[in-house]
């Protein structure tokens, strides 16, 4: 019983990264193929972009195990594979199911150019804010700290 | 509030408060007075050693046992976590996972990590990792 909880917890935990990242692709997705003068998404893009979806947060979850502690070059080196991988698996797919068949040549580059973007957005802005986020832990402490002397 | 301290030949040393009501003043100054007397009993190589709280880095339990860390000993203590946070929770006994509790006043610096995780480093230059479910707690508890 113990077993299927945890499973459960994890599966329900898998499935916010599923959506966040199924809805920034499909936001992207939207965007270029509004650009293209069109106004409707193939629902079955939809469901395989979330399929892959779902399988990139897997592989997150399997390279960033829930209670890992990585630091410094370990983090470093496998957030890049992580990043590989999922740029690989949505390439692929992209090609393997057409999605950007009846789009221009340059929409699958401008989408996977997009998505490195925000990749290094989202990295730096996490970078930074753990940064601001420790020197006020740190003048927590100190306050703590002294109130206790 | 005025300290004075008179200075006798002989007897024995007492501490007086004079106060027209008890306040949370007089009490943090009666809780500063007893916290001395608290010690924590732990055991290493059969010989008994009484620890004050301020000198235990942190506390963990092991296959049921829990063990005191101090800056270069480790002590095997009878107390179990719930039992040390709950009496010790003045002297900055923190419960940081499981099966450990930290004293707060023995933490040197902290690092906000990836998935709201805190590294905190300890005087003795150990780290402990607080994972995200404790580490809202530990944010409450140094907003107090």
């Amino acid at each position: 019983m113990k077993g299927i909880f945890k499973l459960y917890k994890w599966e329900l935990n898998n499935e916010l990264y599923t959506s966040l990242y199924f809805a920034s692709m499909l936001s992207m997705y939207s965007i270029e193929v509004l650009l293209h003068g069109e106004r409707s998404v193939d629902i079955l893009i939809m469901l395989e972009m979330l399929c892959v979806c779902y399988i990139v947060s897997i592989v997150q979850k399997i390279i960033f195990t829930d209670d890992s502690n990585f630091k410094g070059k370990s983090l470093i080196i496998r957030t890049i594979v992580w990043f590989v991988i999922s740029i690989l698996l949505i390439t692929t797919a992209s090609f393997l199911f057409h999605w950007f068949v009846n789009l221009q040549s340059w929409a699958l580059g401008a989408f996977i150019a997009c998505m490195v973007i925000c990749f290094i957005i989202i990295w730096t802005g996490m970078h930074i804010a753990n940064r601001i986020d420790t020197k006020n832990l740190n003048h927590m402490l100190s306050n703590y700290q002294e109130k206790r002397k | 509030m005025k300290v004075r301290i008179e200075h006798i030949e002989e007897g024995e040393n007492e501490v007086v408060i004079r106060c027209d009501k008890i306040n949370d003043e007089i009490l943090e100054v009666m809780a500063s007075l007893h916290m001395d007397k608290r010690k924590i009993s732990g055991r290493k190589d059969g010989v008994i050693h009484l620890l004050a709280p301020s000198q235990i880095y942190y506390c963990e339990s092991v296959d049921n046992t829990v063990f005191a860390y101090t800056n270069d000993d480790i002590f095997k203590i009878s107390e179990n976590l719930n039992e040390l946070e709950m009496a010790f929770y003045d002297c900055g006994f923190f419960r940081c996972s499981k099966s450990m509790v930290i004293n707060l006043n023995a933490i040197t610096s902290l690092k906000s990590e990836m998935g709201n995780r805190i590294d905190t480093t300890l005087k003795n230059g150990e780290h402990i990792v607080i994972s995200r479910h404790y580490a809202k707690s530990l944010r409450e508890v140094l907003q107090t």
